[in-house]
């Protein structure tokens, strides 16, 4: 090694604390050849012990927001920074009241001992009560509209790995394109596993069945108590996950209560109507229209319970059997109502917020 | 050394008894470092200031097993590497670089010695010459030089030899020392006068 090498090396091995006896020694030698290089390196030594500044950022005031991040305590007036839930305009949707959302820390719902977990980071919740809906934007880019009475979990900011949330009710997701970070929606029968692609998941607590269905791109779909079982759902296909839950005792995102029953999962085309191959009855609702697809009355009550939040009693069992299909935009709910009298021949009654169906 | 005792002392507090106490000291010990080095990549205080908090929570997260890391301060700083590359590569829809690839910002805002007078002047003129170092000898610099680094934990760090970071570190203090007005220049004519070549 060339001397004038050796001597910036030996310089900053005594600079950076990390020179040998030895070579502290020949630098010593080296210096007492020439009295001013001492000073020279006095200087230099002067230069590297000057501490640097910092970046101005009082450390006390990032370590509460670090704490804020760490659990954080969901503010209830104020959106999330990391996600833009937009307030959809009134008239958009079918009733009246104000799209709200509400933000809580989701911590309790994260972890347990069988299933997964979305880890303890900050937790940020999604919710829309009976007759609200709403549309949200993820930190990704992925676009959600949340129906009626769901809930929807993220945690953390969606820099890691994946993308996870949790899913209680019904979302139509619109999931930005990410091909290293799969984008994964866990609910409490299934778990689909996607890239970029459009689909909606429907997975109400109180009702029996689970299904996704879906508009473009591809999903894996992996059972919850079934996981070696997967399911590849391709475009304009849907899939139904009966989880057996006829008993809707509080639900946790934990797992299914009825784990030991193995789901009935029926495959089948989402069906269209009109000339727009856009309009598939899965995600109407998305489009403010309210959907019946041949189903009975008990079916069609929950689904008006929720649109317009109100409740509504079938005093007569006999009224289940008949089906109706029908899809309503932007109606009241009498208007509905009073279609679905003349089409089923039963009476009814609105008295505040409950609706009673007689025959 | 004494730091090192200190931050394993925390870290058997925070492995052992959750002890958010160690936790906080911990983090108010590192954060100017780490946030350094996270600036350094993603050239934003409050982007870095976020990849720390990442870097902590992912921390707590795992804090019954961190007794089992042998170096936590360098754990912490590969993590913050990692999220820094992470969210670099994200901004620019690309996939992860190597720091050696990317454009750095060298944070070198130099207080003027105590006991030592050095013109504002001169002051920036050893700033431009840190500026002008190539990127990973600029962190390497950085790292030795204000976070008090060992060779051996920034070789860890950076994902290189003890070698490449030994040598690496006398070239910047050669430039560094190239910056300085002829009077301190001694050091640098030095060769001109003792070598044989």
């Amino acid at each position: 090694m060339p001397l004038d090498q050796r001597i910036w090396l030996l310089v900053s091995l005594k600079l950076s604390g990390e020179a040998t006896p030895e070579e502290l020694a020949q630098l010593d030698q080296l210096m007492a050849q020439d009295s001013s290089l001492k000073d020279e390196l006095q200087m230099l030594t002067a230069i590297w012990n000057a501490r640097h500044a910092g970046l101005g950022v009082n450390k006390d005031e990032a370590w509460l927001r670090h704490l804020n991040r760490l659990h954080r305590p969901e503010p209830v007036s104020q959106p999330v920074p990391q996600a833009t839930a937009k307030r959809v305009k009134p008239w958009q949707w079918m009733t009246a009241a104000a799209v709200v959302f509400i933000c809580f820390a989701g911590i309790k719902y994260l972890s347990n001992s069988n299933g997964y977990t979305l880890g303890k980071q900050a937790s940020h919740t999604y919710k829309t009560r009976s007759g609200q809906r709403m549309k949200l934007q993820l930190p990704d880019g992925t676009a959600v509209w949340l129906n009626v009475g769901s809930r929807l979990t993220y945690t953390g900011n969606f820099k890691s790995d994946t993308r996870e949330v949790l899913l209680s009710g019904e979302a139509f997701f619109d999931v930005a394109a990410d091909k290293n970070r799969p984008f994964v929606i866990h609910t409490s029968t299934i778990d689909l596993r996607v890239l970029g692609t459009a689909f909606n998941v429907r997975s109400y607590e109180e009702e029996k069945e689970t299904e996704a269905a879906l508009v473009r791109g591809a999903v894996e779909v992996t059972l919850r108590n079934d996981p070696g079982k997967k399911i590849i759902l391709k475009p304009k296909e849907k899939i139904v996950v009966n989880s057996g839950k006829i008993d809707s005792a509080a639900y946790t995102l934990t797992g299914p209560k009825s784990s030991e029953e193995s789901p009935l999962i029926v495959l089948s085309k989402i069906r269209y109507w009109g000339r727009d191959s856009s309009n598939n009855l899965e995600s109407a609702w998305v489009k403010n229209q309210l959907m019946f697809d041949k189903e009975n009355l008990e079916s069609i009550a929950g689904k008006i319970e929720r649109w317009y939040n109100v409740q509504v009693i079938i005093a007569d069992s006999r009224l289940n059997d008949a089906n109706y299909t029908g899809l309503f935009e932007n109606e009241k709910l009498e208007e509905v109502l009073e279609a679905l009298r003349l089409t089923g021949g039963f009476h009814y009654t609105i008295e505040g917020n409950t609706v009673t169906i007689n025959r | 050394m004494q730091q090192e005792n200190h931050i394993k002392d925390l870290q058997l507090r925070i492995a052992l008894y959750e002890d958010i106490k160690a936790y906080n000291a911990l983090y108010l010990l590192l954060f100017d470092g780490l946030h350094r080095f996270a600036y350094t990549i993603v050239k934003s205080s409050e982007v870095a200031e976020e990849i720390v908090s990442d870097a902590f929570v992912k921390l707590w997260q795992i804090r019954n097993t961190i007794n089992k890391i042998e170096n936590l301060r360098v754990y912490l700083y590969v993590i913050t590497k990692n999220f820094a590359l992470n969210h670099h590569a994200q901004k620019n829809k690309m996939q992860l670089v190597q720091l050696d690839h990317l454009e750095v910002e060298a944070v070198m805002e130099f207080n003027s010695p105590e006991n030592l007078y050095i013109s504002n002047e001169i002051i920036r003129k050893i700033q431009t010459a840190i500026r002008q170092l190539p990127p990973q000898c600029r962190i390497i610099f950085q790292l030795v030089k204000e976070d008090g680094m060992r060779y051996k934990e920034v070789a860890a760090i950076l994902g290189l030899s003890v070698l490449t970071v030994r040598n690496q570190l006398a070239i910047a203090v050669r430039k560094v020392t190239e910056a300085l007005p002829p009077q301190y220049k001694t050091l640098f004519q030095f060769h001109d006068r003792f070598s044989p070549s």
